[in-house]
């Protein structure tokens, strides 16, 4: 052999791997490590574009865990505008590693953040998911009442769940100095007020989101030992930066982090998968075309691209029972209209507001 | 003359017999009531500018009831009153059993905020066949159009989703959310409210048992058993026609007696439907929960004489 790479396949170079190629039919692009069917139970969590994954896998009959359902016969709009029907717990966009692995931990009661109650206009909201509850609460004691009770769900979630998927999206985040509790926003922007005596911005480093990436999923497999992890990083830019780097220096640098760690967990444990949705709709291939106009917003078609390469490898089994049984595959987001992105509970958007 | 039209479920048999005692006080009101039992009602389609039942069931009734056939149009009628199933103060009640607000004692229910409450009491009640009534009536006609919530159980009604509550500050507090989820809904339809007049009811969320007994079904002169705990009787459909008719725009009236709105026999979609500024969610939204009453009509204030038929007869 004269080089190493004579005996490589079409998927190992460029321009047959790449070039030519439909985003959404990338051959070879995603290969299951272990199969995901309509029977497991499916946790999900994660910044905004987890919610199109959680959407996808819905209708296309996969068993996606709701353990805090929406109370009554709330439309889907009222639901989610209180954090409900958006993840398999009403968490709210989980934006860090850090913040994944803290609620977790304090579902099972090894954290307790610190400042957890936010006051605005005379309510109250809670500091780790200020968007569930948009006109607050009534008094400090019914949020940690409400919080009490949204735990006990995260453990159903966690002790249940047959895979967790986690959409990686930020590296920023804003924490409590002296304890170093993070928030899912920075204070005073949905809620609470800003003091940066009691308060600073943290960019954590690919060590930072290894360790906790690492220490959730070894929390996880201790409480549920068969559980395994589905990994995806988040193809939204950031809004805004706080780090004093250009906000698209600051997006790459998070994303390269959080695709990195994904990548090294992907390759250190059997029961991590990554699923390279983040390639699908940000790679040269798509010439950007996946994205809105604002650059920021991934289209409707980019989300099909990305799922349909999912549901390649893990919806097969589905499908022929569905045709076998005369049914039509359910479809993937393509009936869906260009407005879907409208529809994501996307907190972190409001940063825009603040621009000048 | 002003026409009215009554479209309802069984409860429209309190009202229906209300009015036989004080329709002679009301010369210039005529009323036609279109009524079926339970959700029956909800068979009625809208085909053109009119109602049609859509089933055998629904058409039977109406014979029998009003005595027409399967359909009616708008233009016959000046004015609509809806009652129907699914439209009353004890829907947040029954949400209690999964869950509670934040006047009730920590439990395993799901805690939930009033904000939430409220916009699942606004959902179930969007849900009901009164309001699916009012919605086809509103493709068709911008007319007035009155919305009756049906009347409180009674004093001695034991319901398993209310029993818990009943006692502590909780009532009221779901009295309101009714109140406050069914105006927005009002609004947001462009009706207006009749809503019980208060010398009936027994607190927040009961009616005295008077105002039941004696009560008759919808068809066939027959006496409700003796379980019956949410149908009201003659005397109560009377204190009601007096809420409702104390407006002379819906009685025909005026305080001389002189008749009023006439032009409605002209050009009856000339009518400008009131306008109702929405305050509800504005009100719970500032962290309030008490309702105003500036729209609905309880005004009301004593009972209204039975003119021979005392409560019950």
């Amino acid at each position: 052999m004269r080089s190493p790479y004579e005996a490589l396949g079409p998927a190992a170079f460029w321009r047959t791997g790449v070039v030519g190629h439909e985003p959404g039919a990338i051959p070879d692009l995603y290969k299951r490590k272990f199969p995901i069917t309509p029977a497991m139970g499916v946790a999900t969590a994660g910044s905004c574009f987890a919610q199109h994954i959680a959407r996808n896998l819905r209708s296309r009959g996969f068993s996606v865990i709701d353990a805090e359902p929406a109370p009554g016969r709330l439309d889907e709009k009222s639901a989610n505008e209180f954090g409900y029907g958006i993840y398999s717990a009403r968490y709210a966009n989980i934006y860090t590693a850090r913040q994944l692995l803290q609620v977790v931990r304090e579902a099972f009661g090894e954290f307790a953040p610190a400042d957890p109650v936010w006051e605005k206009d005379g309510r109250y909201y809670d500091a780790m998911r200020p968007s569930v509850e948009p006109y607050g609460l009534a008094s400090p004691a019914e949020v940690t009442d409400h919080r009490e009770y949204h735990l006990g769900k995260v453990r159903e979630v966690v002790t249940s769940a047959d895979v967790f998927v986690f959409t990686l999206g930020l590296t920023e985040t804003w924490l409590h100095a002296a304890s170093g509790t993070v928030y899912p926003t920075a204070p005073g922007t949905l809620a609470g007020h800003f003091d940066p005596a009691v308060y600073r911005f943290h960019n954590f480093s690919f060590r930072d989101v290894y360790e906790d990436l690492s220490a959730f999923m070894d929390l996880a497999e201790r409480l549920n030992p068969d559980i395994r992890f589905l990994l995806t990083v988040s193809p939204v830019p950031l809004t805004a930066t706080a780090s004093g780097e250009h906000v698209l220096a600051a997006t790459i640098y998070s994303k390269s982090v959080l695709r990195a760690v994904a990548g090294q967990l992907f390759h250190e444990r059997a029961n991590v998968e990554y699923f390279p949705s983040y390639e699908i709709i940000t790679s040269s291939l798509s010439r950007g075309a996946y994205f809105e106009s604002n650059l920021r917003s991934v289209r409707a078609d980019g989300v099909k691209a990305a799922m349909d390469t999912f549901f390649a490898q893990h919806d097969v089994g589905n499908n022929e029972l569905q045709i076998s049984a005369g049914k039509k595959p359910a479809p993937v987001a393509e009936n869906r209209n260009d407005d879907e992105e409208d529809e994501l509970v996307c907190e972190e958007e409001l940063l825009d507001t603040f621009a000048q | 003359m002003i026409k009215l039209c009554l479209l309802g479920n069984s409860h429209a048999g309190a009202l229906k017999l209300g009015w036989d005692i004080v329709k002679s006080n009301f010369p210039n009101c005529d009323v036609t009531v279109f009524a079926a039992p339970g959700k029956r009602i909800d068979d009625l389609q809208v085909r053109g500018r009119r109602l049609v039942a859509d089933s055998v069931r629904l058409r039977r009734f109406l014979k029998r009831i009003s005595g027409v056939g399967g359909s009616f149009s708008v233009r016959r009628y000046d004015r609509f009153l809806v009652c129907g199933s699914g439209f009353h103060a004890g829907v947040p009640a029954g949400f209690l059993a999964k869950a509670r607000i934040d006047t009730e004692p920590k439990d395993e229910r799901q805690p939930l905020s009033l904000p939430l409450f409220m916009r699942m009491v606004e959902a179930d009640l969007r849900a009901a066949s009164a309001i699916l009534t009012v919605e086809k009536l509103r493709r068709i006609t911008r007319k007035p159009i009155g919305l009756i919530p049906l009347p409180l159980r009674i004093e001695q009604s034991e319901w398993a989703a209310e029993k818990a509550i009943l006692g502590s500050g909780t009532p009221q507090k779901l009295a309101d959310c009714f109140a406050a989820a069914a105006r927005t809904i009002a609004d947001s339809l462009n009706c207006e409210m009749f809503t019980q007049p208060p010398f009936t009811k027994a607190g927040p969320l009961r009616s005295k048992s008077e105002y039941a007994k004696g009560s008759t079904r919808l068809v066939g002169n027959r006496l409700h058993g003796s379980d019956n705990v949410v149908h009201m009787n003659a005397a109560y459909g009377a204190a009601l026609w007096h809420v409702i008719l104390a407006d002379p725009a819906w009685s025909g009236e005026k305080a001389g007696g002189a008749v009023v709105a006439k032009a409605c026999d002209a050009e009856p979609d000339a009518i400008p439907a009131p306008a109702f500024s929405s305050f509800a969610r504005a009100s719970f939204e500032s962290g309030s929960a008490h309702v105003r009453a500036s729209r609905s009509r309880t005004s009301v204030s004593e009972p209204i004489p039975s003119r021979g038929h005392a409560p019950g007869a």
